[in-house]
């Protein structure tokens, strides 16, 4: 079964499974892309499936908000050194910035609002769900994976879980951009010192402009892999009822019943 | 004389039917009944078998992520550093933002849960009296969660 003959004779659909990624339309609160968008923009277009808006959000807020100096900008702020953040902040890129933070963060929630209306309509349609799909360099199925598991992946080493999830796209930015700026912010001098128990060496090493970035990429790598392996549990179930419905109802099947006189 | 057997979704259901094809029983004398879960029974916990519950996850992750932040930043000058504050905001956002949709939810959640297995596919297979006890082992074989053989020729 093919993606093409199954979206042939339907407008729309949910699910579309490749090998490089299984993209699949869900039901969600606009609120949560919105908040993700708001922690780091494209996210909230990663969690979407929408991943040419998310790789360029990404790549932009990591050039715009470093040219900005704006992560130093705000822990400053945070711990009340006013004159400081000013002093670091750079305003040529920071007026830049603001324009779009809004915009990735409303288009989220826009795109969210109409692919939940595409999603009930494309159910209604009933497309045919692509349960496994191989090529010359991969495979990719449909399988139920444990969220927790995946989660747990993830929070080891971020992207990882999304490896075993196969979305490959939202991995792979994950893990290029975690590997870049563990290297650039000394992250793991800082884990060492911090095991260690020198905890006055960790601020003066760990660089506050890269390492803020790191919280946001780390949760959401959690986060999108437990909320997929969940998604396509689901869908994994739908597709196997949906298949055996369609051939194992014959309708001459004889249903087991006691012949007994009613009266 | 007929086996009924419950499942839960799974590759091995596929392969029991396959096994049993294989084994000479007619795919017409085989019958699937996909249960449609009941709405609004929803699990706290998602896991491979209970998936279909409201995800719990998203606020806790949101709110934990904005945290880390904080306390990283905080961090720089507060005595443990970094990395062990922004550890600690994720985890108090986390049980936070858990605690917060849990109470928001409590209705959805505490209202019946169900423990262990849950049927999710009943199987019937018509087949003679000869094949049954193979068919059962089959089932069995491939994790079937109960097994019925009723006789009624």
């Amino acid at each position: 079964m093919d993606n093409r003959t199954v979206t042939k004779d339907v407008r729309r659909y949910n699910s579309y499974l490749s090998t490089v990624n299984l993209n699949y339309n869900f039901l969600s609160n606009p609120w949560i892309p919105t908040m993700w968008s708001f922690t780091f923009p494209g996210f909230g277009h990663l969690l979407l499936g929408m991943y040419l808006e998310g790789y360029l959000l990404v790549f932009w807020e990591i050039v715009v908000n470093s040219s900005a100096h704006l992560n130093e900008a705000m822990m400053y702020s945070f711990i009340g050194k006013f004159e400081l953040a000013k002093e670091v902040l750079n305003f040529k890129w920071a007026l830049l910035y603001i324009g779009v933070y809004v915009f990735a963060a409303w288009d989220s929630y826009r795109s969210s609002v109409d692919t939940n209306k595409i999603n009930i309509l494309a159910r209604n349609e009933n497309a045919m769900i692509v349960p496994f799909k191989m090529s010359a360099l991969s495979i990719a199925y449909l399988e139920q994976y444990p969220p927790r598991i995946a989660a747990a992946w993830s929070f080891f080493m971020p992207g990882v879980g999304q490896f075993l999830i196969h979305r490959l796209p939202t991995g792979f930015i994950i893990l290029f951009w975690w590997m870049l700026l563990c290297y650039l912010s000394n992250f793991p001098l800082a884990i060492f010192y911090t095991l260690t128990g020198s905890f006055e060496l960790v601020p003066s090493i760990l660089v506050p402009k890269w390492f803020l970035y790191m919280p946001s990429i780390y949760v959401y790598s959690m986060f999108d892999a437990y909320f997929f392996s969940v998604e396509f549990n689901k869908l994994f179930k739908v597709e196997q009822a949906t298949f055996l419905k369609r051939e194992y109802q014959n309708k001459n099947f004889k249903i087991p019943r006691k012949k007994r006189k009613l009266y | 004389m007929y086996v009924i057997a419950s499942f839960e979704h799974s590759f091995y259901l596929e392969m029991a039917i396959n096994e049993l094809e294989g084994n000479g029983i007619n795919k017409d004398n085989i019958f699937a009944i996909p249960l449609t879960p009941k709405v609004g029974q929803r699990q706290a916990f998602d896991t491979i078998h209970h998936s279909d519950g409201i995800s719990l996850m998203d606020g806790p992750a949101i709110i934990g992520t904005l945290l880390a932040v904080v306390g990283a930043t905080y961090g720089y000058i507060l005595r443990w550093g970094p990395v062990i504050w922004g550890l600690i905001g994720l985890a108090i956002g986390f049980i936070v933002g858990f605690a917060f949709k849990l109470l928001l939810n409590r209705g959805k959640l505490f209202r019946k849960k169900t423990k262990g297995t849950t049927t999710e596919v009943v199987l019937m297979i018509n087949c003679y009296e000869s094949q049954a006890a193979l068919v059962e082992k089959i089932l069995y074989n491939y994790y079937a969660i109960g097994v019925a053989k009723i006789n009624q020729s």
